[in-house]
């Protein structure tokens, strides 16, 4: 079962929030951690109990692929369309609580966000950089004005929202939130051992929370993070500085930044190529394979393609696109990953498919056990079980130390 | 006040963006974002509740075991009663109006008397 939220750390860049503030803020938290995983598993139960039989007799047996023919038929179940809303309606009150708390502190955010103390790391932006389409065509998971929100000059409320938002959504990113740079991380730790990076570059880092990760497990390298959006660098930037972090951030199109070749050990993005669209992740892909340094690594992170996963669980992913603002969540869960390396110049040899779930898992016999039952099961929301996080990664020729025997 | 700058504009709350329909009749979302929106109060409520108790208590002035040991006199009785019974009207106020109106637009029935929606 769930288990209880932490909070995350406050910090001087946090927006400020009331005593009742607070708990509308812990009251969502604990309707979507808590409350929705159990409306979820009652349409899992109906599934598995009900609706799976009744399709398998209607095709002759034959096992149920298809997620569309899974969602028409889930949808015929009132219980179903009220765990789809109240879904929705905790995605949407969730913004409504952080935009109403948040709102009245907007000058005095972007005036602090300016005059914070600094020299760690820098900030570079660019008012000639165009959004792309893809950002700004929809508002990506709902939230009101999306990434590149910029209501007046220093504008960072897009970040001090997002700030907020990450330890109301997801399930175990209390503290730093920097729970998926920790996973890369301890990725890196258990299968590439003798892999130290000098310099690293984080792919549209948002405000650097999981950028942070990798100061902190390699305080020796030189840590950059690119984004499009300039009220998130903004807010990044006076966000690190006041942890007494070192990131170098700019504001860049991760589809050709202005670094040079080979400038990077590793490259990373967290739940970055979902938001992106079909032509530029190629390109991200592409840049990422460019900027690495010969026995450079790149690492992206995102849940599992969809067939990767079991049939109900594809029907849940694809909810993404159809509740919550993510057009390209199932488009780019339907591409073909080794295909789309080998076009952006990794060689076989240099590409590799791993889960964290698999990789954490101290008894690796134990952990596959536990993916094969997840599988069957096809329950619950990576990461925190099953299969947890899904990396993409591709090196440039060797990489120091080599891949652990564990790891193949 | 000539120099002062424009208000900025309210920062959105609706997301760009369709928003989906999970049931035949959209009266049916509205009610059900509704609801849900209300719990997280009633929960904010709650809270406050618990913040008071435990300042009360950290000051000494009382223990929370008082709390859930407190009697009301027949006083204390009556007045909640009458609280109870006006936030359910409150909340049932529009199957109540419905009844007024049927009421008030049926002829009285020979055992109605006067049509009151009592």
């Amino acid at each position: 079962m769930a288990e209880i939220p932490r909070n995350q750390a406050e910090h001087p860049m946090m927006a400020r929030r009331s005593h009742d503030d607070a708990a509308r803020q812990k009251a969502v938290r604990t309707l979507r951690q808590r409350l929705l995983p159990r409306l979820a598993a009652g349409s899992r139960e109906m599934y598995y109990r009900t609706v799976e039989p009744a399709l398998r007799r209607r095709q002759d047996g034959r096992p149920v692929e298809d997620f569309r023919e899974i969602r028409a038929a889930m949808l015929e179940h009132p219980y179903v369309r009220f765990q789809l809303g109240t879904h929705r309606v905790i995605q949407e009150l969730m913004y409504e609580t952080l935009v109403d708390s948040v709102e009245p502190q907007l000058e005095e955010l972007a005036e602090k966000a300016r005059t914070l103390p600094r020299g760690l790391g820098s900030l570079r932006l660019d008012p000639a950089l165009q959004v792309p389409r893809y950002v700004t065509a929809v508002d990506i998971h709902c939230q009101p004005g999306g990434y590149a929100h910029e209501a007046f000059p220093g504008d960072v409320s897009a970040g001090a929202i997002y700030d907020r938002s990450i330890n109301m959504y997801q399930q175990g990113a209390g503290g730093m939130t920097d729970y998926m740079g920790r996973a890369v991380v301890q990725y890196l730790a258990k299968a590439w051992p003798g892999f130290r990076p000098r310099r690293i570059l984080d792919l549209g880092c948002t405000i650097g929370h999981s950028t942070h990760a990798y100061v902190r497990a390699f305080p020796e390298a030189e840590v950059h993070g690119v984004d499009v959006s300039a009220p998130l660098l903004r807010y990044a930037h006076a966000r690190a500085e006041a942890l007494g972090i070192a990131v170098h951030f700019s504001q860049q199109n991760a589809e050709r930044t202005d670094f040079p070749a080979g400038h990077f050990d590793l490259v990373v993005s967290h739940i970055l190529a979902h938001e992106t669209a079909a032509h530029a992740w190629p390109a991200i892909l592409a840049e990422s394979r460019r900027l690495l340094a010969p026995g450079g690594m790149t690492v992206h992170v995102d849940l599992p393609q969809l067939d990767e996963i079991d049939p109900y669980r594809r029907f849940i992913y694809a909810n993404e696109t159809h509740y919550n603002n993510e057009p390209f969540w199932t488009p780019y869960r339907l591409m073909d990953l080794p295909q789309l390396m080998e076009s952006a110049g990794f060689a076989a040899a240099e590409t590799y498919r791993d889960f964290t779930a698999v990789m954490a898992g101290e008894d690796r016999q134990k952990a596959r056990a536990a993916v094969e039952q997840s599988r069957r099961l096809g329950h619950g929301a990576p990461p925190g079980s099953g299969l947890g996080f899904a990396l993409l990664v591709g090196t440039r020729g060797a990489v120091g130390g080599g891949r652990a025997a564990e790891a193949a | 006040m000539s120099t002062a700058s424009p208000p900025r504009l309210p920062h959105p709350r609706a997301a760009r963006g369709p928003r989906p329909e999970f049931f035949e009749d959209g009266s049916s979302d509205t009610l059900l974002a509704m609801n849900v929106a209300l719990l997280t109060e009633l929960m904010v409520t709650r809270e406050r509740l618990d913040t008071l108790e435990r300042l009360v208590a950290a000051k000494g002035l009382l223990r929370r075991e008082e709390i859930d040991a407190f009697e009301p006199d027949e006083a204390a009785e009556r007045e909640r009663e009458q609280v109870r019974d006006t936030m359910s009207r409150h909340v049932f106020y529009l199957l109540l109006q419905q009844a007024e109106r049927a009421v008030r637009q049926a002829p009285p029935g020979p055992d109605t008397g006067d049509g009151a929606a009592g």
